[in-house]
């Protein structure tokens, strides 16, 4: 009973950090937190622009086509001032992407995190970076 | 085996353990140097009355309403109420690119940079390299400002001892307040006292009154912290605008968490 209790919790745990904690609200307007999605693939290009980073992802499926994800960041200004630079996810990267699906159905993500091969996580902020707007940290910010 | 070769052996061993250096992130920044107001030291003594020169930084602008002090609680009045639970977080103005406003520039995701002079006072924010300028000269408010509402209205300010008094009125109403989407009438005053909580805090105290939206005027506090050593960096915000083409029609809670 009391294995089955902890269990439980783990699980609910589970689907609390599966939601994400939005910092600013018209996250919603562009999209849906109910459709996460994991992308793994080559990075093919990189736009430390304003207001938002993109970076685009190529996934190739088991038939061997290729779909090219963009999925928007951080704003460059936050992620600069959390210690990331705009050659920190470099072209020809293998990455994972946790992110979430824009309603519209296009191929555009928000990325959460940006993950190596070897682990390593790049422009994944967390609210113990310090900078500003770091609280928003991930790329889940919706302001300009 | 010499303790020489030993010691070598050990060095090397020490290298081949040491984690592959990475060059993704940047540095710890060296402590910086500069005027006071960036390097975060007390100020010159011959400075005298308070100087709220520097850049700030607060938590983001997410609901106002939860920051009112205690008895100072926001009443939407009926047609507040109506368009706080219809209004669409696909036309947040934030999204256009378009200026903030008085109240909620300081409150955006990124820093702000105040300017002292006696005689005006610069607030600049990095969003969206906006500005709004406070006149501490008593000239008052242009006689048709009501005619010719500003995004960043119009304020005139002045000291009461160590607190800058600023009265501001003619402010467009196609700002918002907040994130959370609370809209206004070009009939809101706003009254705002900033004050040194201590060095590198900012106390912001807002008092918001429109009798369109609000059924009593309510006041809410925050605290920004002094960002020493950092600066306001380039923001053109339609640099590289991808997500406009992609928001759809999102109302009242069904934009908020």
């Amino acid at each position: 009973m009391k294995r089955n209790a902890r269990a439980l919790l783990a699980g609910g745990l589970l689907l609390l950090a599966a939601i994400p904690a939005l910092a600013h609200h018209s996250f919603s307007a562009e999209y849906d937190s109910t459709k996460p999605i994991k992308l793994t693939g080559t990075v093919s290009k990189v736009e430390w622009m304003n207001p938002h980073i993109y970076y685009y992802v190529d996934v190739k499926d088991e038939a061997g086509k290729v779909t090219t994800f963009a999925v928007e960041g951080g704003t460059p200004n936050q992620l600069y001032r959390q210690g990331w630079r705009k050659d920190s996810l470099r072209v020809g990267d293998r990455v994972t992407v946790n992110g979430y699906r824009a309603k519209n159905g296009s191929n555009t993500v928000n990325g959460r995190n940006v993950i190596l091969p070897d682990g390593s996580k790049v422009f994944a902020g967390s609210a113990d970076d310090g900078g500003p707007g770091a609280e928003s940290g991930g790329g889940r910010t919706r302001e300009r | 085996m010499s303790k020489r070769l030993l010691m070598v052996m050990a060095v090397v061993a020490a290298a081949w353990a040491q984690p592959a250096a990475t060059s993704r992130k940047a540095p710890p920044k060296p402590k910086p140097h500069g005027a006071w107001w960036y390097t975060g030291d007390a100020p010159p003594a011959t400075l005298g009355a308070p100087d709220l020169t520097g850049v700030w930084f607060g938590r983001t602008s997410a609901d106002i309403s939860k920051d009112t002090l205690p008895g100072q609680e926001m009443i939407l009045t009926p047609y507040g109420k109506m368009r706080y639970d219809t209004v669409d977080h696909a036309k947040d103005p934030s999204t256009y690119c378009l200026p903030a406003g008085p109240a909620r520039m300081m409150m955006m995701a990124h820093p702000n940079m105040i300017i002292q002079r006696p005689d005006v006072i610069a607030m600049l924010s990095e969003s969206q390299r906006t500005f709004r300028l406070i006149y501490l000269d008593g000239r008052g408010h242009p006689e048709d400002a009501a005619d010719y509402p500003e995004y960043m209205g119009s304020s005139m300010g002045h000291w009461e001892k160590d607190t800058l008094v600023v009265d501001t009125v003619a402010i467009k109403d196609r700002t918002w307040l907040d994130t959370s989407g609370h809209e206004h009438s070009d009939k809101l005053k706003m009254s705002e006292r900033y004050r040194l909580a201590d060095r590198n805090t900012l106390e912001m105290i807002v008092t918001y009154d429109d009798p369109v939206f609000f059924v009593k005027p309510f006041t809410t506090k925050r605290l920004s912290k002094r960002q020493i050593g950092d600066r306001i960096m380039d923001h053109a915000c339609m640099e590289n605008e991808k997500d406009i083409i992609n928001l759809v029609p999102t109302l009242g809670d069904a934009g908020r968490p």
